[in-house]
């Protein structure tokens, strides 16, 4: 069923429609549940990363990837599996700082997009 | 008087008394001293007085007839007797003796004025000790005499022969029990003739020798004692002597005392007891054996059938998705018919087996009892709906929810009594109804679970048959129905199992109720996987329902379901009463069931419509969505739902149409993902993530399902240690333990047939990945994001496999 949406530069709100079958209730519930992860997997991030955890920084980097996928965040899901595979390469961990940092740029304007599209569905 | 020498007279008087000394005749020596007294004392009379008690005082001897004939006095008397000095009173001395238990007194009646006379006071004083002494010593042989003749009473009463013979060797005695024994005279005997006598007596025993062994350690060792000296007589045995014999010493006598007890009777019985021991123990042994060699036979027995069983049905099943011509497909399905059936039997042929010799042994975890109730129905469904039966259930409120107890026994009883009826019932319907019949003080419930049907019924006469094994009430049945004619006999050994007992009731073409009852406690600590929400029940308060079912009972059930949600329900088995109604009272809701007589649900729904448009309406039928048909009549109805109906389901769908929360009706624009062929599924869903959670839950209930929840591998496998899953969504990364391990846990723990089918959730597409997930035994994979479509493909591609394999692994339960 064809929805408009405004238009997002961060993520798509044609995927996650895609995936909850136009039910724009489940997409606002996907949506509450991707806002309140977001900080909770940063603060895990950072975490793991000052602990040089590479195996916590490969889990988190994944479970996030996962969930920005879903709501077609693939800019920041493209960050995330540079993450995953460099925290799983000795040669290349030098380089997840780079991407974290990078990923702390990115989340804001998604996340205000996403809470901008959080109110349209639940107008 | 003249003068009388008082001291030669007392030494005279004594002298007098000692002879009496000697003297065995206590009559004598009384009489003899009172006249020695007389004659001392020079006195007209005296008189010995005793006193038998507090109120009787008797004359035992006077030496004169006439001398104190009037009545005595003993309280008086008394007195004087218990004092300790001679009385002089109206004109008579009395001399109180109290020696030995006698207690009394001499009353002297003196002559002339000897009373004055100070030698006769000092005689008196001398005669009054040399009394007490005669006294003191006649008591003592009287005391002597009473033992004696007690112990003799005794000695010759007792059953036992005693005989005792001195360590000197010169006296002996036996009891006449010890006489007969010994073929001697009871009394004294002498030593030599005792110990010969006993001597002939030990050798005419059959355990002589042993006798002969024991006498002598006995012997070797002086001071000591034996008890329980066999001694055997006879063959066969008549007669048995336990001999014990002691050291004795009495005053300056030693010797050795010996008892004789007749042991027939108690050595007879222990033999025959130690037979029947060494009987039973060998019984004991061999039936151990055999128990041993029963258990061995029934898990190899049980492995070697079902593993190539389940090859054969597993080929089957992978055969029937190739691809066969119609001849092929047929010869296919009978291989796969029959395959289930063999397993069948042979399940319940080693399920019966091991109740019999007592190896089941029963689960306590806990579960809800309404699961155990949809369990059974989801895996009878598609029976039933071929035979257009209804599955109804009804758990009354004062049932507790979740119960602890084993789920997989209880639920094998419900499908053997629900698939009994679904066989022997044409049309209507199978309703099971949970009762609570009360709660006892330790906490224990006795729930009454009740099966009845609607078919053919069940003669009296043969309601002892029902429950005996191998036993079908109409042999024809077998030839018809088939069965091992062991279901029934499992059920009423599985419900003994579980604290209760199975009784039917039955009217002969009319219907069958099998009730049974269990005792279990409920389970206080309720965990829950699935992500319920939490009943809202102001949503449907005080709402009116109108319920329209050509079914009486499932009418009843939804009027008390409605009615215990706050609603207001009326309900009618006829379209043409529920329109009447609709013309003077309001409703928010109208149930209508599909199949009824007359108009189907669908014309009902579309004349209701008609005048109503703004009723929402709700159909329960019994495929899955609506036929092709009827598919001009989407849109006509808020809500679909499939039967068997469950309660949790209907209150949501209810609350959902009233709230407005209503999912647009599939229209032909719209891929409809709703399959025809719905075959109820246990899902779980193996994942950390919340936005994860929620997709695949939401996608699945979409599709008609309703997944139960884990939050990681270690949840997963708890939850299917309480419930049977036909498929797991498992993610691969989570915490405390991968899908990877849980998998390769799943594997080991659980053989093929029995495990569901493990599809990996992973949000990396690369080969690499769906190569390591298929190698850790994972059947497949579905890559995030995935599409609610994606899961229905899913779903579809393993459904028809899961349900074969379930059903014989159910049917292995």
């Amino acid at each position: 069923m064809k929805m408009e949406w405004p238009n997002y530069k961060h993520f798509s709100p044609i995927v996650i429609q895609d995936i909850a079958a136009d039910d724009t209730e489940l997409m606002a519930e996907v949506i509450k549940e991707f806002i309140k992860c977001i900080p909770i997997y940063l603060g895990e991030l950072d975490a793991a990363i000052r602990e040089q955890d590479f195996s916590q920084i490969k889990f988190v980097a994944h479970k996030l990837k996962g969930s920005s996928r879903f709501i077609g965040a693939e800019a920041l899901a493209s960050l995330l599996q540079q993450m995953e595979i460099s925290a799983d390469q000795p040669t290349e961990v030098h380089n997840i700082p780079g991407y974290l940092a990078q990923v702390h740029l990115v989340i804001p304007p998604l996340l205000e997009e996403v809470n901008e599209f959080y109110g349209v569905l639940t107008r | 008087m003249e003068n009388i020498n008082w001291t030669r007279d007392a030494l005279d008087f004594l002298l007098g008394l000692h002879p009496l000394k000697k003297d065995k005749d206590f009559a004598h020596i009384y009489a003899r001293s009172m006249e020695l007294f007389i004659k001392y004392a020079h006195a007209h009379a005296a008189a010995l007085i005793r006193l038998e008690d507090k109120v009787t005082a008797k004359v035992w001897y006077r030496t004169e007839e006439s001398f104190l004939t009037s009545p005595l006095q003993p309280e008086k008397l008394r007195t004087w007797a218990l004092g300790d000095r001679i009385i002089w009173e109206d004109g008579m001395f009395f001399l109180p003796i109290y020696e030995n238990g006698f207690c009394g007194g001499i009353q002297l009646l003196p002559k002339g004025t000897l009373a004055e006379d100070p030698g006769f006071l000092g005689f008196l004083n001398v005669a009054w000790t040399g009394l007490k002494e005669v006294t003191y010593l006649v008591q003592s042989y009287y005391i002597i005499d009473e033992l004696k003749a007690r112990f003799n009473t005794i000695l010759e009463t007792i059953p036992q022969g005693v005989v005792f013979i001195d360590e000197a060797g010169k006296n002996g005695w036996l009891n006449s029990n010890a006489a007969r024994i010994l073929t001697l005279e009871s009394g004294e005997n002498h030593p030599t003739a005792i110990s010969t006598a006993m001597q002939s007596l030990r050798n005419m025993a059959v355990n002589k020798e042993d006798i002969a062994k024991e006498g002598a350690r006995f012997f070797s060792t002086p001071g000591q004692s034996i008890r329980g000296w066999k001694w055997i007589f006879g063959d066969p045995v008549h007669t048995v002597l336990s001999v014990s014999c002691s050291p004795l010493q009495s005053a300056q006598t030693k010797g050795r005392l010996w008892v004789f007890t007749d042991d027939t009777f108690h050595h007879l019985a222990t033999v025959q007891l130690n037979e029947l021991n060494a009987e039973l123990e060998e019984k004991r042994k061999l039936a151990d054996e055999q128990n041993k060699a029963k258990s061995d036979f029934l898990a190899n027995m049980s492995h070697e059938i079902r593993t190539p069983m389940n090859g054969v049905i597993g080929m089957t099943s992978l055969l029937s998705h190739t691809k066969l011509d119609e001849e092929q497909k047929e010869y296919v399905d009978i291989i796969r018919i029959s395959g289930e059936s063999l397993v069948s039997i042979i399940n319940d042929i080693l399920d019966f087996s091991k109740i019999e010799s007592g190896k089941m042994e029963l689960e306590e975890l806990p579960f809800f009892v309404n699961t155990v109730i949809e369990e059974t129905y989801d895996l009878l469904s598609v029976k039933a709906n071929e035979k257009g039966l209804d599955l109804l259930y009804f758990v009354e409120p004062d049932v507790p929810a979740e119960i602890n107890g084993d789920i997989t026994r209880l639920r094998q009883v419900l499908i053997n009594l629900v698939s009994n009826g679904i066989k022997f019932t044409s049309n209507g319907e199978i309703f099971i109804h949970v009762i609570n019949k009360g709660l006892d003080a330790e906490g224990e419930y006795t729930l009454e679970f009740s099966v009845k049907d609607t078919g053919l019924g069940i003669p009296e006469n043969k309601f002892y048959k029902l429950f005996e094994s191998f036993s079908q009430v109409d042999s024809s049945t077998t030839r018809k129905f088939g069965g091992t004619g062991l279901g029934l006999a499992i059920c009423q050994r599985l419900v003994r199992l579980m604290g209760g007992d199975i009784r039917v009731e039955s009217t002969l073409g009319q219907g069958s109720s099998f009730i049974f009852q269990v005792k279990v406690h409920a389970n206080r600590k309720i965990k829950q996987f699935e992500p319920k929400a939490s009943p809202d029940l102001e949503d449907l308060k005080g709402k009116r329902v109108l319920v329209i079912d050509d079914n009486t009972t499932n009418l009843r059930i939804l009027k008390s379901q409605c009615e215990m949600w706050g609603m207001e329900a009326q309900v009618f088995n006829n379209y043409a009463d529920a329109l009447k109604v609709l013309k003077s009272t309001s409703f928010d809701l109208a149930i209508l069931d599909m199949v009824m007589p007359d108009k189907d649900g669908v014309e009902v729904g579309q004349l209701i419509k008609g005048t109503y448009p703004h009723l929402p309406l709700v159909l329960f039928t019994s495929s899955g969505g609506l036929s092709r048909s009827h598919a001009n009549t989407t849109g006509l109805f808020a809500a679909v739902q499939n039967k068997p109906i469950k309660h949790a389901q209907i209150y949501r769908t209810i609350q959902e149409v009233l709230t407005k929360r209503v999912k647009a009706a599939p229209t032909s624009t719209e891929p409809d993902v709703r399959k025809t062929d719905h075959i109820p599924l246990h899902i779980l869903i193996a994942e950390d993530i919340p936005i994860n959670q929620k997709l695949l839950s939401r996608s699945l209930q979409k599709l008609g399902y309703t997944p139960d929840l884990a939050n990681n591998g270690r949840e997963a496998l708890n939850a299917m240690a309480r419930k049977q899953y036909h498929l797991i969504f498992m993610d691969v990364m989570m915490p405390e333990m991968d899908g990877l391990e849980a998998t390769r846990i799943i594997l080991d723990t659980y053989p093929r047939g029995q495990r569901p089918i493990i599809i990996a959730t992973t949000a990396n597409a690369l080969s690499d990945d769906r190569d390591i997930v298929l190698a850790a035994g994972m059947d497949d994979y579905i890559s995030k994001p995935y599409k609610i479509q994606d899961i229905a493909d899913k779903l579809e591609k393993w459904q028809r496999q899961i349900f074969e394999t379930h059903e014989n692994g159910m049917a292995e339960l």
